[in-house]
């Protein structure tokens, strides 16, 4: 695997891992968070959101459920396991110190 | 509103996944297409653009590497023009068979009327066509009954 799909792969499954911390949510409210917290910058379509989140629930990281709520369809809400949030934790060490090293590098140099 | 579950069914194949799960995947899909399909008319687009770009959504990469336990990818449909054979067409007829089976399980009492109406007419059929074959195609048990003749003398023969 090259380092730009591994660095795609893994900020791809923090940013799933991140949305489901705080609460449960589906699909559907994953993706519209990840466009609208974005700027519209990042969408995951469907060929590529629900692909992630089977393999995220196949690993453990997170569990999906379906939730029947009274007068509404019933949906498939994924929450985030106790071991995904140990994931989740040294995922987000490892990109603040990729985003940190970034910048350092990137900055620009005063004279 | 675009029925997505064929959509899906027609696109998608669930390789190595039990059928309950794939009725739940197909589910989950739908109700995304859906919703998006929804937000786009709500939004100022035509049904005709809003279902063309939910499908091509749906078709925006391969769902997953082959073969992966537990994934799902994309297949390609193939235009068939008129009078041509579909190169493929034990696949697509594979891929026919199993929707169709997904969707007596998902409807068991048409299921039930649908297998029961085949019945009746497989038998009623069988039925009617034993009694035409005994009593107007076969209906000596002689070797070579067709063989058979009637004679009769014209009634002017006959005087003298």
């Amino acid at each position: 695997m090259t380092p730009e799909v591994e660095w795609k792969k893994v900020s791809a499954e923090l940013l799933i891992l991140s949305l489901v911390e705080a609460r449960p949510r589906h699909g559907y409210e994953i993706s519209k968070l990840i466009e609208q917290r974005s700027g519209g910058a990042v969408r995951f379509y469907v060929a590529s959101l629900y692909p992630l989140l089977y393999r995220l629930e196949k690993r453990g990281w997170i569990q999906g459920r379906w939730v029947e709520k009274s007068g509404q369809r019933r949906r498939r809400y994924y929450r985030l396991t106790s071991q995904g949030q140990k994931v989740l934790a040294s995922q987000r060490r490892g990109w603040q110190a990729f985003v940190e090293a970034v910048n350092r590098i990137t900055e620009a140099e005063h004279a | 509103m675009p029925d997505w579950r064929e959509e899906i069914a027609r696109r998608v194949s669930f390789p190595k996944l039990d059928s309950t799960r794939e009725i739940e995947i197909i589910e989950e899909l739908s109700q995304h297409l859906e919703d998006r399909y929804n937000e786009l008319v709500s939004g100022g687009a035509t049904e005709d653009d809003a279902r063309r770009d939910v499908l091509m959504e749906l078709n925006y990469e391969k769902l997953l590497p082959q073969g992966r336990p537990g994934t799902v990818h994309e297949v390609p449909l193939q235009p068939v023009a008129a009078g041509n054979r579909d190169p493929n067409l034990f696949a697509s007829l594979r891929q026919d068979l199993r929707y169709a089976l997904r969707q007596l399980q998902r409807n068991p009492g048409f299921a039930l009327v649908a297998i029961i109406t085949l019945a009746i007419g497989i038998g009623a059929s069988t039925a009617i066509f034993s009694v035409i074959d005994n009593v107007l195609l076969e209906p000596f048990p002689y070797r070579d009954a067709a063989h058979i003749i009637y004679p009769r003398i014209p009634w002017r023969y006959t005087r003298s």
